[in-house]
């Protein structure tokens, strides 16, 4: 009797630990998009630090005005 | 993404088959299917010899301790360029044995020629066929030819059979049905004591208890698993039994390093192609205890046979998956031999590469490893459950070693191992049949068998 009680603790425990570990494999899949096509990694580009260059570059426009102007030939 | 599914349609395989590894050999109760012992039959014990002098004689001790009437010892010299013939000659007292002709012997299974059949005179029950080399298979062929008991046992030179195995194995046979059945082979070094009183240790080398633990795996688990399949892979070349008819029926051993598992693939085949009933079992008691290699250099050079042995077969097999064995049989032997035991090994090793260059999915892929260990370490705990069960019981600081040892085996001896797998694939194109003899290690000299 105590054997069979060992066995199915051992079972039991196996298929707990498996369920849990498939528990936690879908929520790391759902919770990072692990399998949509957006997903570029854990690392994701840190927008601040970003090394690609931007499409499109911001021109700010300015004039100057008075006797700087006559330093500056554009 | 492709990549990741097929990842993770191997991983799930992977887990459904340890699965089936775990909980069925847990609950498996061999002793309810036991049919009562009717008939004792006979058995010839055919044992292969080629360059063996150091562990012979250890064989020999063990025939003589076997508490079994109805049985033979042939011992087959395969062209032995040592001692081998002279230490059988001059310990059994051999003597030249016309009766057996040897006409007869070159008429039924093919071999290399038999130069000298020799009779003991001391024991009339054992007898040496000195042959021309021409591999295990051939001098198997040689021994079957000979035999004339109904059922035939092969067995390494290196191995010890325990007292009653050939009890256990007459006791396999009583079912009609079956046509063959696997020993269970232990590990010998892993053992100290006198014969037939061995007791289990854990106190020993790395590289040994890594193979004690293997092989304590591969018999109380995954045989007994095959088993209730119907699918058994392979009968362990150490220790082997089957009916003498069914082995000419089926032409014999084919000449290959992996006579083994290709003799199981010919019986598979054999039982589908003729729609019988017939059935290869697996007796966890019928003990046979081997020498296992005790140097990286000699277990490299095994386990690279082994691998080039199961692609052999593989590829030899190639047109009968699924037509010609049963999908029971060729799901166990594709899914789980070939994709997550040779496949897989390649990805696998390549993993630090692939999480050092591409983080993409660095989350998934620990993931599978985290589970894979647990797998692996559940799967260890669980043998040594079940081998207690079977009368194995480890002392409680033998118990400590082995759970530490576990990580150890997972993280460097299994990752070894994926090595040698892929390396023994990879040079079976390049040179298919080199044997690579393992160098005898004579742990057997340093257990008490009693000659």
């Amino acid at each position: 009797m105590k054997r069979k009680y060992i066995k199915t603790a051992i079972a039991t425990g196996y298929f707990s630990l498996l369920g849990l570990f498939f528990i936690a494999l879908i929520f790391v899949t759902t919770e990072y998009n692990l399998l949509s096509k957006e997903y570029v990694g854990l690392f994701s580009p840190n927008e601040q630090f970003n090394i690609h260059k931007p499409k499109e570059i911001p021109i700010r426009h300015f004039t100057i005005k008075g006797k700087a102007a006559e330093k500056f030939q554009f | 993404m492709l990549y990741l599914y097929i990842t993770f349609c191997v991983f799930i395989a992977f887990v459904i088959f340890q699965t089936f590894y775990i909980i069925i050999p847990l609950f498996k109760n061999e002793a309810k299917s036991r049919i009562p012992v009717e008939k004792k039959y006979s058995f010839s014990i055919l044992v292969p010899a080629y360059n063996e002098e150091k562990v012979i004689q250890h064989c020999i001790s063990g025939f003589h301790q076997l508490k079994y009437r109805k049985k033979e010892l042939i011992i087959i010299n395969d062209g032995s360029v040592d001692n081998t013939l002279s230490v059988l000659k001059k310990n059994l007292h051999l003597k030249p044995y016309k009766k057996r002709k040897l006409h007869k012997l070159n008429n039924s299974l093919i071999h290399q020629e038999v130069s000298t059949i020799y009779k003991s005179k001391e024991f009339p029950n054992i007898l040496v066929i000195d042959k021309l080399n021409g591999g295990k298979a051939d001098a198997l062929n040689a021994g079957i030819n000979l035999s004339r008991k109904e059922i035939v046992i092969t067995l390494d030179a290196d191995s010890v059979l325990e007292k009653h195995s050939l009890r256990e194995m007459n006791r396999a046979f009583q079912d009609q049905n079956v046509i063959a059945c696997g020993g269970n082979v232990l590990i010998a070094q892993g053992f100290t004591g006198e014969i037939n009183n061995y007791l289990p240790t854990f106190n020993i080398k790395n590289i040994i208890k890594y193979q004690f633990l293997q092989y304590l795996t591969a018999f109380y688990l995954h045989k007994r698993a095959q088993v209730s399949f119907s699918a058994i892979t392979v009968i362990a070349g150490a220790f082997g039994a089957f009916r003498r008819d069914i082995l000419f029926t089926i032409n014999g051993f084919r000449k290959t390093i992996g006579e083994d598992m290709d003799i199981t693939l010919k019986l598979h085949k054999l039982i589908k192609e003729n729609g019988l009933e017939e059935k290869i079992v697996f007796a966890p008691h019928a003990l046979c205890y081997t020498e296992c290699p005790s140097t990286f250099k000699d277990l490299f050079k095994q386990r690279v046979r082994w691998q080039k042995a199961f692609i052999d077969c593989l590829l030899y097999y190639r047109k009968n998956y699924f037509t010609k064995f049963s999908k029971r049989f060729s799901i166990f032997f594709l899914v789980d031999q070939f994709i997550i035991g040779t496949l897989n090994a390649f990805p696998v090793l390549l993993t630090p590469l692939i999480l050092f260059f591409y983080d993409g999915h660095i989350i998934l892929l620990l993931m599978f490893g985290l589970c894979a260990v647990f797998l692996f370490m559940y799967q260890s705990i669980t043998t040594i459950y079940i081998s207690s069960l079977h009368g194995l019981k480890f002392s409680k600081s033998d118990t400590v070693r082995i759970l530490l040892f576990l990580p150890i085996e997972i993280f460097i001896f299994r990752m070894i191992n994926l090595f040698f797998v892929v390396y023994g694939t990879l040079t079976y194109f390049h040179n298919s049949q080199s044997w690579n003899k393992v160098d005898r290690s004579n742990h057997l000299g340093s257990l008490k068998v009693k000659g």
